[in-house]
C-alpha cells in the first residue's frame, strides 16, 4: 500500500495542470482576434510512475501513476506556410504599389472623357479647320486661340501632376525606408529576447508570433531572405547584404542621386554601398518612379516639344491678317513651359492662316481669305507622322500612350488581385492551424474545469480518508 | 480541416466586399451608360474607341466644311443667276439697239440703261456671303471691284472635305467677269454714237460669249455642289458606321448589366444572410 499523501500529490498535480490548461484557454480566447497570434495548447503527460513492493512478493502488480504534468506549451503553427507567405508578400507589396500608382495615372490622364487632352486636342484641330474656310473671321481666330489655351492647359496640367507624383513617390521612398529600419530594429530586439528564452529551454511563443508578424510586414516592403541561427534568432538579408543578424541591425538610408534628377536612391547607411532591391513596395515604388512615371513624363514632353517645333515651323512660314510673318504660335520648349506666344496673345491678326500668295518674290504676302496654312497647321496634329520615328501622328501617339497605360494598369490590377488572393489563401490555411476557435476553446474550458473539479473532489475524498484514519481510527472502546 | 471564427469572418468580409465592388462597377456602368470608365477597363476596346472618337470628330468637321462650301457655292450661283438675267436683258437691248433707227432720246435711254446695268453687274461682283466678298479671290475683306477695276487676286478658297482631299469652292472675279466692264463701256459708247455695225458685229457677240461663259460656270457649280452632296451623304453613312462601332465597344448592354446586377444583389444578400446566421452560432449560446 502506498502512502496516502501520494494521492494528495496526484490531486495537486491534476489541479495544477488543469489550471495551466485553463489559463491557456483564457489566453487563447483573449487573443482570438489578435493578428498573427498562434493558439497555444498545453501538452499534458502522465508523470513517472513508480513500483511499490507487495506483501508476498517483491514484484508489484504493476506500476502506479503519480499524476499529470504539463510538459510543453505548444505553439500551433505551420512554419512552412509562414515561409510561403514571406516569399509571396514581396510580390504582393510590389504590385500593390504599382496598382495604386497606375490607378492614379489613369485619373491624371482622365481618358476617355469629354475633358481629357484628347478631346481638347480635337477641339483645337476643329477650330483650325474652321479657320481654313474662314481665315478672315476674327471670331474664328479667337476660337483657335482659346482652344489652343485650353489644349495646352491640359498638357501642362498632366505634366505637373506627373512631376508632382514623381516627387511624392520620392518622398514615400524615404518613408518606407524608415519603416524598414523600424521593423528591422524591432526584429533585432525580439531576436535578442527570443535567443535568451530559447537558451533557457523555454519557448517564447508570443514573441515568436510577434516576430513572424513583423517579418511578414517587412517582406511586403522589401525582398528579404530569412535564415535561423542555432539560437533560434533570425538573420535577414536584403539583396545578399545583412539587414538583421541576431540583435544587430544594419539600417538602410537614402541619398540624393544627382545622376537621376536628384531623386533619392536607397543605400546601406554603414558603408554607403548601393542596395539590390528586387521586390516589395520599395521595388514597386522605384520602378514606378524611375521607369513608368518617367516614361509618361518623357512622352508628354516629346508630345509637347514636337508640337511646339513643328507647329511653329509651319506657323512661321505663314502670313497673318496684317501680313505679319515669321511669328511663333507656341512659346516654350516642352510640356513644362508650353504657352501661347505673346504676339499671338497681343493680336489675333498674327495667327498665320495664310500662305504666301504673292508672285512677286520681293514682296511676299498673305491674303485674308487664304486658309491654306491653317490647313497645314491642322495637319500637324492629324496627318503628319511626326512621332515614333515617323510612324505615328501626334494624335495616334497620344492614343497609344493611353492604350499602354490601360494595358499596364489592367496587368497591375489582375496581378495584384491574384497575389492578394494567394496571400489570403495562405493566411487562411495558417489560420486553420494557428487560429483560435472559440467553440474549441469553450469545449476545452468545460473539459479542463470539469477535470479541475473532479481533482478537487478527489482531494476532498483523500482528505476524508485521512480524516477517518486520523480521527476515527484507534478509538474503539473509548 | 479546422475552421475558426476568424476564417469565417475573413471570408465573409472578403465575399461581401467583392460583391460590393462588382455591384459598384455595375451601378457606375448603368448610371453612365459607358462600359469603359478607365483605360484599364478594356485596353483593347479603348484603342478602337479612341480611334473612333478621332474619326467621328474629323468626319463631323469634313461634313461642316462641305456644308460651308455648298452654301458658298449656292451664294455664288444665286449671284450668277442674277448676272444671267442682266446679260439676257443686255442681249435684248443690244438686239433692239442694233435694229432700226433710233432717236437721240431713245439712244440716250438705251445708253442709260446699259450704264445702269453695268453698275448692277459691279454690284453683283461685290456680292457678300457671311460678310465676305465672294468674288475677290482670297481678298475677302474688300470689295472685289471698285470703279470697275478688280481689287482681288486670282486665288480660290479651299476646304478639306475628307482626309487629305480638298476642294476649291470659290470663283474669283476675273475668271467670272473677265473684261465685261470694258465691253459694256464700249457697248454704251457704240449706242451713244450710233455705231450699229459695231453693236451687231462686236457687242452682241461679246454679250452672248459672256452668257455662255456664265452658264458654263453655273453648270460647273452644279457639278461641284452635286459632288459635295454626294460626299456629304458618304460622310453621313461613315459617321453612322463609326458611331455604331463605338457604341458596340463603349456602350453598356443594359439588359446584360441589369441581369448581372440582379444576380450580384442576390449573391450579396445571400452572403449577408448566411453570415448573419453563421456568426450568431457559437457554443456559448448553448452552454
Amino acid at each position: 500500500m502506498g502512502s496516502t499523501f501520494v494521492s494528495i500529490e496526484t490531486a495537486v498535480r491534476a489541479l495544477r495542470a488543469n489550471q495551466v490548461a485553463l489559463q491557456l484557454t483564457g489566453q487563447n480566447i483573449a487573443n482570438a482576434d489578435t493578428p498573427g497570434y498562434s493558439r497555444q495548447v498545453a501538452v499534458m503527460a502522465a508523470t513517472a510512475p513508480y513500483s511499490y513492493p507487495g506483501l508476498t512478493r517483491s514484484m508489484t502488480a504493476g506500476q502506479i501513476g503519480t499524476g499529470v504534468e504539463v510538459t510543453q506549451i505548444l505553439r500551433m503553427r505551420d512554419s512552412f506556410i509562414d515561409a510561403q507567405i514571406q516569399g509571396e508578400s514581396s510580390l504582393k507589396g510590389e504590385w500593390e504599389k504599382r496598382q495604386e500608382i497606375l490607378e492614379y495615372l489613369e485619373v491624371v490622364f482622365n481618358e476617355p472623357s469629354d475633358s481629357g487632352l484628347s478631346t481638347r486636342m480635337n477641339q483645337f484641330w476643329d477650330s483650325l479647320q474652321e479657320l481654313v474656310t474662314r481665315a478672315d473671321d476674327s471670331s474664328v481666330r479667337s476660337a483657335v486661340r482659346e482652344n489652343a489655351v485650353v489644349f495646352i492647359e491640359s498638357i501642362q496640367q498632366i505634366h505637373k501632376q506627373l512631376v508632382d507624383l514623381q516627387q511624392d513617390l520620392d518622398f514615400q521612398l524615404s518613408v518606407i525606408v524608415g519603416q524598414v529600419n523600424t521593423i528591422a530594429t524591432q526584429i533585432a530586439n525580439l531576436n535578442e529576447v527570443i535567443g535568451k528564452v530559447l537558451g533557457s529551454g523555454q519557448s517564447p511563443n508570443d514573441l515568436l508570433d510577434q516576430r513572424e508578424q513583423l517579418v511578414q510586414q517587412l517582406a511586403e516592403l522589401v525582398n528579404i531572405s530569412v535564415t535561423t541561427d542555432q539560437n533560434g534568432r533570425y538573420n535577414i538579408l536584403v539583396g545578399g547584404s545583412i539587414l538583421v543578424a541576431g540583435d544587430y541591425v544594419s539600417p538602410l538610408t537614402t541619398k540624393l542621386n544627382m545622376e537621376n534628377q536628384g531623386l533619392q536612391e536607397v543605400i546601406w547607411r554603414n558603408n554607403g554601398s548601393s542596395t539590390v532591391i528586387t521586390g516589395g513596395k520599395l521595388k514597386g515604388l522605384l520602378d514606378m518612379r524611375d521607369k513608368e512615371v518617367q516614361h509618361y513624363i518623357d512622352s508628354i514632353n516629346a508630345f509637347a516639344s514636337t508640337l511646339i517645333r513643328e507647329f511653329n515651323a509651319i506657323h512661321m512660314s505663314g502670313y497673318g491678317l496684317n501680313n505679319s510673318t515669321n511669328k511663333r504660335f507656341f512659346s516654350g520648349t516642352d510640356a513644362s513651359d508650353i504657352g501661347i506666344d505673346p504676339e499671338i496673345l497681343a493680336s489675333l491678326n498674327n495667327i498665320a492662316a495664310s500662305v504666301n500668295v504673292s508672285t512677286d518674290s520681293q514682296y511676299p504676302s498673305g491674303a485674308p481669305g487664304n486658309g491654306e496654312n491653317a490647313l497645314k497647321l491642322a495637319q500637324v496634329i492629324s496627318q503628319m507622322k511626326l512621332m515614333n520615328g515617323g510612324t505615328a501622328t501626334l494624335s495616334q501617339f497620344y492614343n497609344e500612350l493611353i492604350a499602354k497605360l490601360g494595358v499596364d494598369a489592367e496587368k497591375a490590377n489582375t496581378t495584384y488581385e491574384n497575389q492578394d488572393a494567394l496571400i489570403s489563401y495562405l493566411k487562411e490555411r495558417q489560420e486553420n492551424v494557428a487560429g483560435v476557435s472559440l467553440d474549441e476553446e469553450l469545449a476545452n474550458m468545460i473539459k479542463y474545469s470539469n477535470a479541475y473539479n473532479a481533482a478537487s473532489r478527489y482531494l476532498t475524498t483523500m482528505d476524508e480518508l485521512l480524516d477517518r484514519l486520523i480521527q476515527g481510527t484507534g478509538v474503539v472502546g473509548r | 480541416m479546422r475552421i475558426t471564427e476568424k476564417v469565417i469572418n475573413n471570408s465573409l468580409t472578403r465575399n461581401i466586399s467583392s460583391a460590393m465592388r462588382r455591384m459598384d462597377k455595375q451601378y457606375t456602368q448603368l448610371s453612365t451608360g459607358k462600359r469603359i470608365q478607365l483605360p484599364s477597363d478594356d485596353p483593347v476596346g479603348l484603342i478602337t474607341s479612341l480611334r473612333m472618337y478621332d474619326s467621328i470628330r474629323q468626319n463631323e468637321r469634313y461634313k461642316t466644311n462641305s456644308e460651308t462650301a455648298i452654301s458658298w457655292l449656292e451664294a455664288t450661283d444665286a449671284a450668277l443667276n442674277e448676272l444671267t438675267s442682266v446679260l439676257n436683258r443686255l442681249t435684248e437691248l443690244a438686239v433692239a439697239a442694233a435694229n432700226g433707227i433710233h432717236t437721240e432720246d431713245s439712244r440716250q435711254a438705251y445708253e442709260d440703261e446699259i450704264r445702269q446695268l453695268r453698275e448692277h453687274v459691279q454690284q453683283i461682283a461685290n456680292t457678300q456671303h457671311e460678310q465676305r466678298y465672294i468674288f475677290g479671290g482670297q481678298q475677302t475683306k474688300k470689295p472685289a471691284y471698285e470703279n470697275f477695276i478688280y481689287q482681288g487676286d486670282s486665288n480660290r478658297l479651299t476646304a478639306e472635305i475628307g482626309g487629305g482631299s480638298t476642294i476649291d469652292f470659290s470663283y474669283y472675279g476675273e475668271e467670272i467677269f473677265r473684261d465685261i466692264f470694258q465691253q459694256l463701256e464700249d457697248f454704251a459708247n457704240h449706242v451713244d454714237v450710233g455705231d450699229y455695225d459695231a453693236i451687231t458685229e462686236v457687242d452682241i457677240d461679246n454679250i452672248r460669249n459672256q452668257l455662255i461663259h456664265v452658264l458654263n460656270i453655273r453648270s460647273e457649280i452644279g457639278a461641284k455642289v452635286n459632288r459635295l452632296e454626294k460626299n456629304n451623304s458618304r460622310l453621313e453613312l461613315l459617321g453612322v458606321q463609326y458611331e455604331s462601332l463605338l457604341s458596340k465597344i463603349e456602350d453598356v448592354d443594359y439588359a446584360e448589366v441589369v441581369m448581372q446586377l440582379k444576380m450580384q444583389e442576390t449573391v450579396y444578400q445571400a452572403a449577408l444572410g448566411a453570415g448573419a446566421r453563421i456568426m450568431q452560432t457559437t457554443l456559448l449560446n448553448y452552454l
